[in-house]
């Protein structure tokens, strides 16, 4: 053939493809795919649009957490042409400025943290203000006016201030008017150890108190639509000196980035879960349209068409019906995620922003994806099928190799996967789960159906014959069980094990989480604070010993910025850390590698080293640290690595010594415990009792992550419904997939005299059996898969649950019995030669 | 009939098909030499289990011998593979079955459009209509096969034999699941339109006296061509 005549044979194949397209689908045949096809796209797109709505707005929670979508930090005045610049991209800005300062009031004098801010702030988040201590306060869009200022409850405590009274801040006075209780970007400065005041920025220079040695901050706040920020940030970043740098919304607190990180493994892993059984599900639906294909293809060669006519033919119709299908699925998963977020608009507590047009794209192109990945190896028989089938009926193509099937499924599923999570342990371990769970069931399922020959000696006819089926049809079954227990596997990873996981993880922050700081603790006053603060505020608190040092040289190699390219190392060199001692591991820390030391190895000198600093160092265990503390040169090996659990709000440290080492270092204790609202006044005492402490409250900053994490989950709740739905069209396919044989036998079967209730019974053994084992593989593999999810992915401990053995035989049985009888019903209410006809 | 100068349409030489059971090799056709001639027509009679579809896959190309040749039209089947034999009957060879092969999916006038649409007809339809004319099944264009009854169904495969106007046309047991009534019916309806097609005929039957209509009768008897 030369091109003309192929090119003409390709158009006229495709032709044909339609028109026989729109003639199967009048006749109903295609529905069933179109349909699969429809929810994958229309799970996955409600999906993607969740998440990506989700997403979104945590990114604006994040700017929340900011007071703005970037911040520029700096030790010199903010530009006005950067504000300039803002203002020409349509931005909205604001100026932030703090330093530390001394406030009076009457006699009393107190250090204070000033920040001084401009119309507008905070661009995002909320700004509280109230007139009593300890209350919740009211959300406000105004800043303190011209001459006014608010300060925070410590500030009211430590000067015994009342509103209305006056201070003295540099050459200005200013009325208090109000009492801050929470600003949105008040976490990032962790290092305010000072009691906040909060002025009008226009005041700031009557005040005269910035001179050019003052050690100020200045923050220009910028909010907009994120291109624009984009496009902003890429404007500045060239505009940048020394001194002065960006923060975006993904960078916050280590607490929140470490909340953020799991909330979007649990999303991205929920949407993964619910391609794949889509997935699962067009495959078996594709598998029976294809077997039921064989006459016609048969038929077809013998009129003449070419093997690859055939899978074009097909192929064709697929693709066609799938883009189709596809968009209709674009508009259900459209409008079902706006549905959804209308229907439980008052439980989601975020303001979830309009979807963008990315989901509906990688909705349609996943769809397509599975669908030709997993749903083109049963086409490709069809091509294989041999014409003398016409004659004679038990003759089918050969089964397609199991390496092209394998491969194709394997190739789309990694594509998926890496698309998805963007993450390659992630990736690596969700594919080799799949590959090790798929084997492990297929292996159960091959023992389970083999023990069942051994069931069917002591009851009735009917239960007999029901039982023996399942060994009878061993193919058919493994693949039946292998679908209804991955299926019932999902929806029990889903409900059970999804709750147990994310309590664990709600717990993980629990609401005795410290939520006060003690700073600048002398040696001599620890037993008086802890005693203070056992009889005070009734904590038992441990006090920490911290020492400041610098590390100077690893492995007698000198430490110095230009060794290391990541920016985090960078950063860290040459600065000061808090170290400590300890003789045991606290309880939220786990060693990594190497050993913690054992109790005749505390007057050796040990470090211990946190995994992320060490990562970043390059630090390995044995390794020889040299550090300057005061005027002294500490060296040590380091004997272990640990992971700590920086969201636990603990006091925890990079470094930690063996005790004796640093026993002679200039140190202070700091200490973390919880105080309920009723006894912060104890605070107060304690303040005035030991002047040189330093409180910190971190109660504010906690509510927003606890109140983050709560969001969160949530979010994932919805998210798995989907997956859910999917998980049963997975069950129902897999019914499906027996009901041309079971129409057939039951036809027989009454043809032989075999009344309703015979077959009924028959029918209700099979699928009571099928679905017990189904259940019991399930639960077994949900716990594995529990088990490394927890262990392995999210840092949690894991515990078996008993229940889900129970709960995913019984209604595993139960469960497909009546899914199974009821599309069954209408076989047994139909006469013999309707069935035998069809 | 055996005319020197009349070509063969199809000729067997040495035919042989045999399978591999568990009691060992079993014959299905051995040895069959025979030459059916351009417009005659062929009845292949038998006992069941004789061969006779097994000879009339081999003869269409539909399935591949142990051993011997198939020509078809001076081109042996044997030198082509599976798409080459499909590209050799694309619109020479027509077929009707036993259990008529029509696809469910499609109405009687699509199933005899599908063979005029793969040979990229333009006038498929027309063309389709008049041929449900000729079978007597104008107001049943647009029932599915599973609404037809068997006489209907076997008439519109029928139909769609002669759709391509073929060379050639192979009719197994073509009454075999039909009353005698309705089988004669059918069968007239056949022998019409191959006259008027001047088709060349082979009928596969256990049936004598519909053997009896064809110009000549070969007879298979375990395997084996007895006349």
């Amino acid at each position: 053939m030369n091109s003309r005549q192929q090119h003409s044979s390709a158009l006229s194949t495709f032709v044909m493809a339609m028109t026989l397209l729109r003639r199967e689908w009048r006749a109903g045949e295609l529905r069933l795919l179109a349909f699969a096809m429809i929810i994958a796209v229309a799970s996955t797109t409600s999906v993607g649009f969740f998440t990506d709505r989700i997403s979104q707005a945590l990114i604006n929670q994040g700017s929340e957490l900011l007071g703005g979508d970037l911040i520029t930090l700096s030790t010199s005045p903010i530009k006005k042409e950067w504000i300039e610049e803002a203002k020409q991209q349509n931005l909205r800005s604001a100026l932030a400025t703090n330093f530390p300062s001394v406030v009076s009031s009457g006699e009393k004098l107190q250090l204070v943290d000033v920040k001084a801010v401009s119309t507008g702030y905070p661009l995002r988040g909320e700004l509280k203000t109230g007139v009593d201590l300890f209350t919740e306060g009211v959300t406000t869009t105004s800043i303190p006016k011209a001459g006014k200022v608010w300060v925070d409850n410590r500030l009211i405590s430590l000067l015994s201030l009342s509103i209305g009274d006056r201070l003295k801040l540099g050459a200005s006075t200013f009325q208090l008017s109000r009492l801050l209780i929470q600003e949105p970007d008040r976490g990032t400065g962790m290092v305010s150890v000072a009691p906040r005041l909060m002025m009008n920025h226009a005041d700031l220079e009557a005040t005269a108190l910035i001179q050019p040695a003052s050690r100020v901050s200045y923050r220009l706040l910028i909010a907009g639509q994120r291109k624009e920020v984009d496009r902003y940030r890429e404007w500045l970043k060239p505009e940048l000196s020394r001194g002065q740098r960006i923060i975006t919304s993904d960078e916050g607190q280590p607490q929140m980035r470490v909340a953020l990180e799991r909330a979007k493994r649990y999303l991205s892993l929920a949407s993964l879960i619910s391609v794949l059984l889509s997935g699962i599900a067009i495959a078996m639906v594709v598998r029976r349209y294809a077997e039921k294909r064989f006459n016609d293809c048969a038929l077809l060669r013998c009129l003449g068409c070419q093997g690859s006519q055939i899978t074009q033919l097909y192929l064709w119709q697929m693709r066609t019906l799938g883009l189709i299908a596809g968009c209709v699925g674009l508009i259900v998963g459209g409008f079902s995620q706006q549905g959804l977020v209308l229907l439980f608009s008052s439980w989601i507590p975020l303001e979830l922003p309009l979807p963008t047009l990315t989901p509906a794209f990688v909705g349609l192109a996943t769809g397509m994806i599975v669908l030709i990945g997993f749903g083109s190896p049963p086409l490709y028989r069809l091509q294989r099928v041999p014409p003398a089938r016409v004659l004679r009926q038990d003759l089918g193509p050969p089964p397609i190799s199991g390496i092209v099937v394998y491969t194709l499924i394997l190739i789309s599923l990694s594509l998926l996967i890496t698309w998805y999570t963007e993450d390659l342990k992630l990736t690596l371990w969700v594919l080799g789960g799949i590959l090790m769970t798929t084997v492990l069931l297929i292996l159960m399922a091959q023992g389970l159906i083999s023990l069942t020959r051994h069931l069917n000696t002591r009851v009735g006819i009917s239960w007999r014959f029901g039982i023996a089926n399942i060994s009878r049809r061993a193919g058919m079954s493994t693949a039946q069980i292998l679908a209804l227990g991955i299926g019932m596997m999902v929806i029990l990873l889903l409900t059970l094990v999804r709750t147990d996981l994310l309590s664990k993880w709600r717990d993980s922050l629990p609401a005795s989480a410290p939520n006060q700081f003690l700073i600048n603790i002398q040696p001599d006053q620890v037993d008086a604070v802890t005693a203070f603060l056992k009889q005070e505020g009734g904590v038992d608190a441990r006090l920490m010993p911290m020492v400041r040092g610098r590390l100077t040289a690893i492995n007698q190699q000198q430490v110095s910025r230009a060794n290391y390219h990541n920016p985090n190392s960078r950063q860290r060199v040459g600065r000061e850390l808090n170290l400590t001692w300890s003789q045991s591991l606290q309880p939220d820390n786990k060693v990594v590698a190497g050993k913690w030391w054992s109790d005749d190895q505390q007057d050796q000198p040990l470090l211990s080293i946190e995994e992320e600093f060490a990562s970043n160092f390059g630090i390995k265990v044995g390794d020889q640290l040299e550090f300057q503390i005061a005027d002294q040169k500490v060296s040590a090996p380091v004997a272990n690595l640990r992971s700590v659990e920086w969201d636990s709000f603990q006091v925890n440290f990079f470094v930690l010594f063996s005790p004796g080492l640093l026993k002679d270092a200039p140190a202070t204790y700091i200490t973390s415990f919880y105080l309920p609202a009723s006894r912060k006044p104890a605070l107060n005492r304690l303040v005035a009792e030991f002047p040189s402490i330093t409180v910190i409250d971190v109660e504010a900053m906690m509510n927003q992550v606890r109140q983050l994490i709560d969001r969160l989950s949530t979010a994932v709740e919805y998210v798995f419904l989907f997956t859910l739905i999917a998980g049963l069209l997975v069950l129902y396919a897999a019914i499906q997939a027996s009901r041309d044989i079971r129409l057939y036998e039951s036809a027989v079967l009454k043809t032989l005299g075999a009344r309703r209730v015979t077959l009924f019974k028959a029918m209700a053994a099979e699928f009571l059996l099928l679905g017990s084992l189904a259940g019991l593989m399930a639960a077994t593999s949900a716990t594995l898969i529990a088990f490394v999810l927890s262990e392995q992915l999210f840092n949690l401990s894991f515990e078996i649950n008993p229940w889900i053995w129970i709960v995913g035989t019984v209604c595993g049985a139960l469960g497909t019995a009546l899914a199974g009888l009821l599309g069954a019903r209408s076989l047994l209410n139909q006469t013999p030669v309707v069935l035998l006809n069809s | 009939m055996n005319d020197p100068t009349v070509t063969p349409i199809v000729q067997s030489l040495d035919l042989c098909k045999q399978v591999s059971t568990a009691a060992g090799p079993l014959v299905i056709l051995d040895q069959i030499n025979l030459s059916i001639l351009q417009g005659e027509s062929v009845a292949i009679v038998g006992e069941s289990g004789s061969g006779k579809s097994t000879l009339l896959g081999l003869l269409a190309g539909l399935d591949t011998p142990s051993s011997g040749r198939v020509i078809f039209e001076g081109q042996d089947l044997g030198s082509l593979d599976e798409d080459g034999r499909a590209a050799l009957r694309a619109g020479e060879v027509g077929f009707v079955f036993q259990s008529f092969q029509l696809m469910p999916s499609l109405t009687a006038l699509e199933n005899i459009m599908l063979p005029l649409e793969l040979n990229g007809d333009k006038n498929a339809e027309p063309h389709a209509r008049s041929l449900l004319e000729k079978v007597d099944l104008t107001n049943r264009w647009h029932h599915y096969p599973r609404q037809l009854s068997g006489g209907e169904q076997q008439r519109v495969a029928i139909a769609r034999a002669f759709s391509v106007d073929p060379k050639l046309l192979y009719a197994d047991e073509p009454t075999g699941n039909l009353d005698r009534r309705t089988g004669q019916r059918v069968i007239d309806t056949l022998f019409a339109l191959n006259e008027e097609h001047a088709t060349t005929l082979v009928l596969i039957s256990h049936d004598e006296a519909l053997a009896s209509r064809c110009n000549r009768l070969l007879r298979l008897d375990t395997g084996r061509l007895v006349t």
